[in-house]
């Protein structure tokens, strides 16, 4: 259910990070969502699309990817990934084991389109 | 060169801005903020997480006519999510100060809400400050709200099957309340179960089953809570981990 209220961040810091660059629009927004990152996929999209109208991202595609769940075994020291949410090691049964990575929602990459900075600096010489 | 510069028309071209933050980043970042100040202070913050009907007020009550008896009574206040109405602040004001934090329909509470709450109590002199979520297993889980503890209330009217059902609420518990003892006659609930099944999920989580009518277990918990603020007064700030 809290999706809309992820991609509404989401959309605020892409389109912040596309006026520092000047963009004239952004073509791609690159997400990884953890396996314990409490969010559907199909549901951000879902509200990716909906939410994007008005923002510099209204021409955007939300590339997801599913990234698991890592962890390190406090046991056996050993680092696993797993898509299944269960918290014992593979590899010695212990349940002593601390999450790494994939309890959340990461902003990877944002492709935009920028104005080409000879081009800017062209036009502000005209101007 | 420059006069080439000078006739070419705008153009663009594809750049890729990596990043690389988690999209919560800049929030978390205030909430561990007032995490530091309210450790300074001497407050532990308590974020409490059930379903809707667990017994998150009535527990908060009675837990703060337990720290209010004791021969050094400890003073505690309330912040209450709900989506709508201000009942529970009014439950809760018999009991301590508490003010109501109406989210308009949002399923969960969000950090900015917890400081505006604050400030609207008139941040007392307490040495617990409780943040009643909104009835939901699910979303809160993912929000950081400055706490430095994550409580979690499971009522045994609801079966014994929830924390399979709900793995990120309680791995990110640092504590489970099992209320409701006082229904164990009427309803098909293994405390044991439930307490083995939490602990598969999360191994150090501290269990305190408790009623409040009438009053069990509430020693046990409150007792918990003095011991976690002298450790966070000891400096050791724990959060909601991994």
């Amino acid at each position: 259910m809290h999706e809309s209220s992820l991609v509404e961040t989401l959309l605020r810091q892409v389109d912040a990070i596309a006026a520092e660059h000047h963009a004239t629009q952004v073509t791609q927004v690159r997400i990884e969502v953890g396996l314990l990152s409490g969010v559907e996929p199909i549901l951000m999209s879902e509200a990716f699309e909906r939410l994007k109208l008005g923002t510099m991202c209204r021409e955007a595609v939300l590339a997801i990817e599913d990234i698991g769940l890592t962890c390190r075994c406090q046991s056996c020291q050993t680092n696993y990934t797993t898509a299944e949410l269960s918290f014992v090691c593979p590899h010695c049964g212990s349940s002593r084991v601390t999450i790494t990575r994939g309890d959340g929602v990461e902003l990877v990459d944002v492709t935009l389109q920028a104005e080409d900075i000879l081009s800017r600096r062209a036009s502000e010489l005209r101007s | 060169m420059s006069e080439h510069i000078l006739i070419s028309s705008p153009s663009t071209r594809p750049t890729v801005i990596t990043v690389r933050r988690d999209v919560q980043a800049a929030v978390i970042g205030q909430a561990d903020s007032f995490r530091q100040q309210m450790a300074a202070r001497g407050t532990l913050v308590i974020n409490v997480l059930s379903s809707p009907g667990a017994g998150k007020t009535s527990l908060l009550s009675a837990t703060a006519d337990c720290m209010a008896s004791m021969s050094t009574p400890l003073r505690m206040a309330v912040l209450v999510g709900d989506i709508a109405t201000d009942r529970d602040a009014q439950r809760l004001a018999e009991h301590a100060p508490a003010v109501q934090l109406t989210t308009g329909g949002a399923c969960h509470l969000e950090y900015p809400l917890v400081e505006h709450g604050w400030n609207a109590l008139g941040k007392p002199d307490v040495e617990f400050l409780f943040v009643e979520n909104i009835g939901n297993l699910v979303c809160p889980a993912s929000y950081d709200l400055g706490e430095h503890l994550r409580v979690l209330l499971l009522s045994t009217t609801e079966g014994d099957d929830k924390p399979a059902k709900y793995p990120k609420a309680f791995r990110t518990s640092h504590a489970l309340i099992i209320s409701k003892t006082d229904m164990l006659p009427y309803v098909h609930f293994n405390v044991e179960s439930a307490i083995a099944d939490a602990r598969s999920i999360r191994p150090d989580m501290a269990v305190f089953p408790t009623s409040t009518r009438p009053p069990h277990g509430l020693e046990a918990w409150c007792g918990y809570l003095i011991e976690q603020r002298r450790q966070l007064l000891s400096g050791d700030v724990c959060r909601p981990n991994r």
